[in-house]
């Protein structure tokens, strides 16, 4: 037997095989399931698109496209190797920001040589995009905070932001 | 057949029947007459067809009524006051008994065979309801799964709304509602006890249908679908009735063992019973398990708050206004049984007060309203309760001769047997052919001579006087432990069987000697037969009181449903169960792992979905593994009470063998035997125990 | 001549282990069934009790054998095993590009077993789009897609409903079924996917097999999972499947018919 089937049994035991009694048992059950992100999204896969809906929760924000010049090639290599290695992104640091990293690091003798070499690059690299950044920089940076829409201004905030320079940025937007 | 036919048919045989009813005959006709009745009763016996039940029915009732007749013209002579008092006494008790059997023909001969009316498929149609489940101290154990099992009603979740009416007004319900998701209703008094607490709740709920369960009545999950399309089909039904069933056993079925393969007491009320009062539009409301409309209790004020039988008394007052009720003959739904004796003897003597009252206050003879079927049925179940004094007449009627040498039935013994031998005989048969799956023959009598002394005082004073009196049995509920013999209870059995006892060896004393005495041994043989029988059935009913230890934490129900287990090394095998109850589960040991790898959870399958269950080994032999259920969230729990208490055919069982009289009663026999044997083993282990203990103590003393 | 493709969008479902038992299952009730293996993987075969060390196969020599039947292994009764076996890459680049570029070269391959009268064959797949599957569009009878209880399997349901795992239909014949792989009513997220699927694939779910460490212990014995533990909930899970997959394929079994015995290596 693979399942106790109670509804066909009472059917059978009350000779009443010809009334089609309604389970309705996953009323109860079926109010756990739907917790998850994605199978919210594949419910709502066939209905109409609604942001409420596809609910992630707040402290995740969903990706956005990045800005176009992000991994622009006049930086090139230096630039990834700068990524990986100081690791706040590129286009939308102040050079304050740098400066205060660069500053922690500095004094310490123990950071490998790279750390040394990259603050140097960085400050160039800070330099030579004082135009394009900035714009983009002061104007959407409340926005992007607080946009969700894909719709809207590249953000330039990258998935590769840690949180702390990032949390620095909030404070630092007050 | 059409009216005229039918009356014309009557006018033409009553002067047959007033022949057959009438007619003296001496004892040697009588016994031929007598004899050759009963041979063509046995003959219509053979078929098994309606019509000719009907034809038995009415030949019984005849020979009955003939008996009574010969009894009020012939016998009532009397040489003393005493023997006027007790012989008309006994004569009033044999009436009683003639008017029950009439009656009950009346009412059973033509059982409703009601089934399920489905509801329509669209479910917009379906009408709302509200689930009334009243509480006043109950412990939240018991009202727990009741509400899980409402919870599991497949029923819209939009048109169903369950409520807790909480007349303890205890913070742990109300926790407890809120944290399943129930509506939590409390007032400000207690008055009027259960009426009162549905009426108030009443007052603040919408629900079109009204459904009520009593604290312990877990509902099965088709329970709905199954009893709410006769209202809509019906815009005159005030009220369907289901079944109240028990998975416990109760006192008769626990202490009894001959008792645990018959049908139960309840059986015959909610089968031929409330099948009969469906035919005549008289089925009466229980009390639980039950669906009400709403505007028919709005036009009756409510439910009745002036007797203890408020639910019978509210049947009673819809009906008056015209409103229908209707009762299926199907399970739907399971209680626990009364857990000791002590206490099936007050809730008895409630429901007997109960019914008297209204007999007083709202007698169903009197009043507009009602159809003369509805009329005597429900005369029927109100004389019903009335049986105290009748059994006790009966029982105690032979010392009369035996101790007192008292003659209250004037007539020879051989004119008395000639007389007795067809009505008992043939009441017996019909009553057995037509009912004999749901009662078998003698076992009424048990239940209401258990019953007899303890109704006698309540019924004839509140039948004096309707609306005073409190006489409750004071007795504390809870778990038995040890087993014990509630002496109380059965004291006036005792006594009456010790009496019966002597009267008997005195009748054979003398039967014996009777040249000595000048007797008539005839006389004494018939007392003394007669003083036989009732002993039996005292005996039967003392030994009910010999309670056994019980375990009722949980109740195992028999079912085999497949099962799922896991173990903690992750193998997963596959089995089925032998039994469940809401602590644990007996499973079919699939194979031998079980003994070295720990099993962790079970998942138990149902078609609509399956649970999974965390449990902890007890044990295993014989190849079922024992296994505990531990504290488990409310959501789970719902769960568990789907697959063991909800399951839509839980409580339907195939239906008894039918009843055979003379096996009847030798079980009843052995039963009394039975008593004998257990009672002296029972002490004969303790000497043996305390003896053994006693040595114990002195070698511990030597040593 | 029913052909089952076992397949999967995702790897790591349990895919080879499920062809494998369905085999057993359907040899159980009485068919004679052929199980072919398309993974490079090749562990198709270690199921049916092939040593580690034995490299013996089909797809080596298949571009001048056109008769892949005669590399068949079985070790008697019903059921018959045809290994990927070991290969150069060069054969397996030769292999794929065959698949891709000749349309007659899966048919002319497998000729033989395909015309072979009540012969059931479960052919196994490495995980998702691939030159095999897209080959096997017109000749399978049936695909069965394997899928785990958890939202990394759900979240490529979307591909397969849209016919986007291989670019067109996976079946044109009966269509795709799936069954779900390791449930286990225990975990949260397995239950909850188990019951999304029941409800989103309705028939189209052929069965649920539920977590049992006796499959990989089957597995590691080479056994059968029905020899190995006759008790096992994913047993009697997958013998379910494949009682389903025998209604949806026609197959029956008792039907007088006597079929001469397969050709073997």
């Amino acid at each position: 037997m693979k399942s106790y089937d109670d509804l066909q049994r009472f059917k059978e035991k009350t000779h009443t095989n010809n009334i089609k009694f309604k389970d309705m048992s996953e009323q109860t059950l079926e109010s756990d399931s739907t917790q998850w992100a994605i199978i919210k999204q594949l419910l709502n896969d066939n209905d109409g698109d609604s942001a409420l809906e596809r609910g992630q929760s707040i402290d995740l924000i969903q990706p956005q496209p990045i800005n176009k010049n992000q991994f622009s090639s006049q930086l090139s290599t230096q630039q990834i190797v700068k990524s990986f290695v100081a690791a706040p992104s590129v286009a939308s640091q102040d050079a304050t920001l740098f400066d205060s990293i660069a500053a922690t690091l500095k004094p310490s003798a123990k950071p490998a040589p790279a750390p040394v070499e990259a603050a140097p690059l960085l400050q160039q690299a800070a330099a030579q995009l004082p135009a394009a950044p900035a714009r983009v920089d002061n104007a959407p940076r409340y926005k992007q905070l607080f946009n969700s829409r894909p719709g809207g201004q590249a953000a330039s905030v990258t998935k590769d932001s840690l949180l702390k320079p990032l949390l620095e940025k909030i404070a630092l937007c007050r | 057949m059409n009216k005229a036919l039918f009356y014309l048919l009557l006018l033409v045989l009553f002067p047959v029947a007033a022949v057959i009813v009438i007619t003296p005959m001496d004892s040697q006709k009588q016994y031929i007459f007598g004899l050759i009745s009963i041979t063509l009763l046995f003959l219509l016996g053979l078929s098994k067809s309606k019509p000719v039940s009907i034809v038995m029915v009415i030949l019984s009732a005849l020979m009955s009524t003939r008996y009574i007749y010969w009894r009020a013209t012939e016998t009532l002579h009397f040489n003393s006051e005493i023997e006027a008092i007790l012989g008309i006494g006994l004569f009033i008790a044999e009436l009683y008994v003639w008017l029950i059997l009439i009656l009950g023909f009346l009412q059973t001969t033509w059982p409703l065979k009601r089934t399920i009316e489905p509801l329509p498929d669209d479910i917009s149609l379906w009408p709302t309801v509200d689930v009334y489940v009243p509480t006043y101290n109950e412990s939240l154990d018991v009202v727990r799964d009741t509400v899980l099992a409402a919870q599991c009603i497949d029923y819209p979740r939009d048109k169903l709304k369950i409520y807790l009416l909480d007349d303890g007004k205890r913070s742990e319900f109300a926790v407890f509602a809120a944290d399943v998701g129930v509506g939590y209703i409390t007032r400000e008094d207690n008055a009027h006890a259960k009426a009162g607490n549905l009426n108030h709740a009443m007052k603040i709920t919408k629900g079109e249908l009204i459904c009520v369960f009593d604290c312990d009545h877990v509902a099965t999950r088709t329970f709905l679908q199954a009893t709410v399309g006769p209202f809509l089909k019906d815009p005159k039904l005030a009220l369907l009735q289901t079944p109240h069933y028990f998975y416990s056993p109760d006192p008769f079925e626990r202490n009894l063992r001959a008792a645990r393969n018959i049908p139960n007491e309840g059986a015959l009320f909610y089968g031929p019973v409330q099948q009969g009062n469906d035919n005549w539009n008289a089925t009466f409301f229980c009390g639980s398990c039950a669906v009400i409309r709403r505007s028919a209790l709005e036009e009756i004020g409510g439910f009745a708050v002036e007797t203890v039988t408020e639910d019978a008394h509210t049947a009673l007052k819809m009906q008056r206004l015209g409103w229908g009720s209707a009762f299926l003959a199907i399970p739907l739904a399971a209680g626990l049984a009364t857990e000791r004796l002590g206490l099936h003897v007050v809730q008895r003597t409630r429901w007997a007060r109960g019914m008297t009252q209204i007999f007083r206050v709202d007698n169903p003879l009197l009043g507009r309203g009602l159809s003369w079927q509805q009329r005597l049925c429900y005369l029927n179940a109100m004389l019903h309760f009335q049986f105290g004094l009748p059994r006790v007449v009966f029982l105690t009627a032979p010392l009369a001769y035996l101790l007192f040498n008292l003659n209250i039935i004037h007539s020879s013994a051989s004119l008395i047997f000639a007389y007795v031998l067809p009505h008992l005989v043939m009441s017996l048969y019909v009553n057995s052919r037509m009912n004999g799956r749901f009662r078998y023959t003698f076992w009424g009598e048990i239940y209401e001579t258990v019953m007899a002394f303890h109704l006698v005082i309540p019924t004839l004073l509140t039948m004096l006087s309707p609306k005073h009196g409190k006489f409750n049995v004071t007795d504390k509920g809870g778990l038995l432990d040890v087993g014990f013999f509630d002496f109380n209870i059965v004291r006036p059995h005792v006594i009456t069987a010790v009496l019966l006892l002597v009267g008997v060896v005195a009748g054979i004393t003398r039967a014996v000697a009777h040249d000595y005495f000048g007797v008539d041994p005839y006389v004494i043989a018939l007392n003394v037969g007669w003083a036989i029988f009732s002993l039996i059935i005292l005996m039967a009913a003392i030994a009910v009181a010999r309670e056994t230890r019980q375990t009722r934490k949980t109740i195992r129900i028999e079912v085999k449903v497949p099962v799922i287990i896991h173990y903690a090394s992750g193998i997963s095998s596959r089995s089925t169960t032998v039994n469940l109850s809401m602590g644990g589960a007996q499973i079919i040991a699939p194979d031998k792992r079980h003994e070295n790898d720990e099993i962790e959870a079970i998942d138990l399958l149902l078609h609509s979905g399956a649970i999974c269950i965390p449990v902890k080994i007890m044990g295993a032999s014989d190849g079922v593994i024992r296994m505990k259920f531990e504290e488990m969230p409310l959501s789970r729990r719902r769960e568990l009470v789907r697959v063991v208490l909800a399951r839509a055919d839980a409580w339907i069982q195939p239906p008894h063998q039918p009843d055979n009289p003379l096996r009847s009663l030798l079980t009843i026999i052995r039963t009394v035997f039975e008593l004998f044997w257990l009672t002296w083993q029972a002490r004969r282990d303790k000497r043996k125990a305390s003896k053994a203990a006693a040595s114990k103590v002195q070698e511990d003393n030597a040593a | 001549m029913p052909l089952v493709c076992v397949c999967s969008p995702k790897g790591g479902v349990g895919k080879t282990t499920m062809a494998a038992n369905l085999a057993y299952a359907l040899a159980r009730g009485g068919s004679k069934v052929l199980a072919i293996d398309f993974d490079v993987q090749n562990a198709l075969r270690l199921h049916f009790g092939v040593p580690l060390s034995d490299g013996r196969g089909y797809v080596a020599r298949s571009a001048e054998n056109s008769d892949w039947s005669q590399s068949i292994l079985t070790t008697g009764g019903n059921i018959f095993i045809l290994p990927y076996g070991d290969v150069t890459e060069d054969q397996r680049v030769a292999f794929e590009d065959n698949l891709a570029n000749d349309p007659h070269f899966l048919r002319r391959g497998l000729d033989t077993v395909l015309n072979y009268p009540g012969l059931v064959i479960i052919a196994d797949f490495p995980p998702g789009p691939g030159p095999a599957l897209k080959a096997m569009t017109e000749l399978a009878d049936l695909h069965l897609v394997v899928m785990l209880a958890d939202t990394a399997s759900l979240s490529l349901l979307p591909q397969i409903e849209n016919d986007r795992m291989i670019g067109k239909a996976l079946n044109q014949k009966s269509g795709h079924y799936f069954v779900v792989n390791q449930s286990d009513a225990r975990r949260n997220i397995s239950r909850d996917v188990t019951s999304f699927m029941q409800q989103r694939l309705g028939e189209k779910l052929v069965g649920v097999v539920h977590r049992d460490e006796s499959v990989a212990e089957a597995n590691a014995s080479q056994r059968s999972i029905f020899d190995f533990s006759p008790v096992s909930a994913a047993a009697f899970d997958i013998e379910l499947v494949s009682k389903r997959l025998a209604g949806l394929l026609n197959i029956k079994v008792g039907d007088g018919e006597v079929h001469a015995t397969l050709r073997s290596l």
